[in-house]
């Protein structure tokens, strides 16, 4: 009867083990980007009507000099979408010809890092290529969020390189 | 002589008024419109819209389906995420440019949104 405890109780670890090594395996390969506000790429700022943020996004230099319009990222791009606050006014949006004004306030960071061999961990079904995704509070520090969602969310834009914003906007600065 | 100064004096007086209400922008006066953009079977209608700065685009959701409605244009990038069946979205137009409209839950959604001045 011990014995067999033991064994369930084995079992049941190892499978904690399994299951917290696989969730965050992945995202765990992505560095945090430090002086990316200084150093990266303005891609422009997204007004979130449905949740009153803005969402700016920010892209490598590396990658950015060699990236082409029409073509798949190239290898060790890095994208940053910063998660501002606005300026609020009785509870709405403060506008300036029709635009969100940002705020002082960042409220979270997400990076997408696309790197060779990143994503094989993951089934065909969720697989965003040789991309991963990591949520980081405001101080850089590794926030330990599922990223199923980034990868189910992405994985329709597989034509535009998983990107909702990317692809488009490097169609449009480099005409 | 006489007709010839009354007519010079007619296109004259026409010219001056004409010129006046140019000056005072009533030869372009144009009421700001509103544009339905609707989305239906997972498509937005229509394909194309041709608009002019001060008008209104009005998403609509006829669909079945939540809808994700954002523009990925630098520049003009603008969302809105969870819209869903019936619910309509006001877009005031500020600026001049060509605009790509997508869906961000169905990556074959899209239409384009030209703005003059």
């Amino acid at each position: 009867m011990t014995i067999k405890h033991t064994a369930i109780a084995g079992a049941l670890l190892g499978t904690a083990i399994l299951g917290i090594g696989a969730a965050s395996a992945g995202p765990e390969k992505v560095e945090y980007p430090k002086n990316y506000q200084s150093q990266y790429v303005w891609m422009g700022d997204t007004d979130r009507h449905d949740n009153n943020t803005i969402r700016r996004l920010y892209m490598n230099p590396e990658a950015y000099a060699t990236a082409k319009a029409g073509q798949p990222l190239p290898d060790n791009t890095v994208l940053v979408l910063e998660m501002r606050s606005i300026k609020m006014a009785d509870g709405k949006p403060v506008l300036e010809a029709g635009r969100f004004v940002p705020g002082d306030a960042v409220v979270g960071i997400a990076v997408q890092q696309k790197k060779r061999g990143f994503g094989t961990e993951y089934a065909e079904t969720l697989r965003n290529g040789d991309w991963e995704y990591a949520v980081f509070d405001i101080n850089g520090v590794r926030r330990n969020a599922p990223t199923t969602a980034c990868l189910t969310c992405h994985k329709p834009r597989a034509g535009e390189d998983f990107t909702f914003v990317a692809w488009r906007v490097l169609a449009d600065l480099k005409k | 002589m006489n007709n010839n100064k009354g007519l010079f004096g007619l296109a004259l007086a026409t010219a001056v008024v004409s010129g006046m209400a140019a000056g005072f922008g009533l030869e372009t006066a144009r009421a700001a419109q509103a544009h339905k953009i609707g989305m239906a079977d997972s498509q937005f209608g229509p394909k194309a819209v041709k608009a002019k700065v001060g008008d209104t685009l009005t998403f609509t959701n006829d669909d079945y389906d939540n809808h994700w409605v954002y523009v990925p244009t630098f520049g003009h990038q603008i969302s809105r995420a969870g819209m869903k069946p019936g619910e309509t979205w006001d877009v005031v137009l500020h600026k001049p440019g060509t605009f790509i409209v997508n869906c961000g839950l169905h990556s074959k959604m899209t239409t384009t949104v030209t703005v003059e001045r």
